[in-house]
């Protein structure tokens, strides 16, 4: 076992207790919300997935950009890693966020601006997916990926900002100061705990994408990089 | 019913178990995919 192997293992492991022992901090030990009783649970698994989910396109939309001035290779394994587990957090952050509007606002969805920059967002992203299926010369699908992803990425400050920018329906930031101590320790565990489950199946995801990329070449009938060393 | 929650814990229940099954599986699956791609490659 290499030690990148166990690290990348020992890493996953970890945020899975550290997300096991905040969950049941969450929902057997914490105290019901004053306003949205035990609905308001539903909290401890949605702002950490929201939070970790605007997090890693910024970290796609860094990757993107050491695609285009780097030579793509790894950078754009890295990068497809990054967008499609950034597409699966949104998703599971519209799917939490509209389970829980339906008992707190009466409606599974709105076109609030945050929920509609969100579902823009996760369209983005989907759109960067299939922006790679769609091109097959793998350089040309590095850079157009690698821009596509940073314009999609121009929409998570909007998303971010939107509940300041247009007070509608959904809350305004909520701050840390008013919370009992066993909810800020459930949402501090729940936090850590997903970004390094997020890390390791994003390191998962990403060598994924290296181990298939020279096959996926071959089948282009592009040389592979053994034929052009002995090709001279 | 203005101010008044309406459900309990199934909605609570219903966005972890949602979310997370999600989760779990996509990465069952990565896992079972470069599983097989490391095989392939060996």
């Amino acid at each position: 076992m290499s030690s990148r192997f166990a690290i990348e293992h020992i890493a996953g492991l970890l945020g899975l207790g550290l997300f096991a022992y905040g969950s049941y901090l969450g929902l057997a030990v914490a105290p019901p919300e004053r306003f949205m009783g035990d609905v308001g649970r539903i909290f401890y698994v949605h702002v950490p997935t929201a939070t970790v989910g605007l997090l890693l396109p910024a970290v796609a939309c860094l990757i993107a950009v050491g695609s285009l001035v780097r030579d793509a290779g790894k950078w754009d394994a890295a990068l497809e890693g990054a967008v499609e587990v950034s597409t699966l957090l949104i998703a599971m952050m519209l799917v939490q966020g509209s389970i829980w509007a339906k008992p707190t606002w009466g409606v599974y969805w709105d076109w609030d601006p945050r929920l509609t920059s969100s579902a823009i967002l996760m369209a983005s992203f989907i759109g960067v997916l299939a922006l790679r299926t769609f091109i097959e010369d793998p350089m040309r699908r590095a850079s157009w990926s690698a821009v596509a992803t940073i314009i999609a990425f121009a929409n998570v400050p909007i998303v971010y900002f939107s509940v300041r920018w247009w007070r509608t329906l959904h809350q305004d930031f909520t701050g840390g100061r008013d919370l009992e101590d066993t909810m800020g320790t459930a949402f501090a565990f729940n936090w850590f705990g997903l970004a390094l489950m997020v890390t390791w199946v994003v390191t998962r995801r990403a060598r994924l994408a290296w181990l298939t990329r020279p096959r996926a070449m071959a089948a282009e009938g592009a040389p592979a990089a053994s034929d052009l060393v002995a090709g001279g | 019913m203005d101010g008044v929650i309406v459900g309990d814990w199934e909605y609570v229940w219903a966005a972890w178990g949602l979310s997370l099954s999600m989760f779990g599986a996509y990465c069952i699956v990565t896992s079972v995919r470069l599983k097989k791609a490391q095989e392939e490659r060996t």
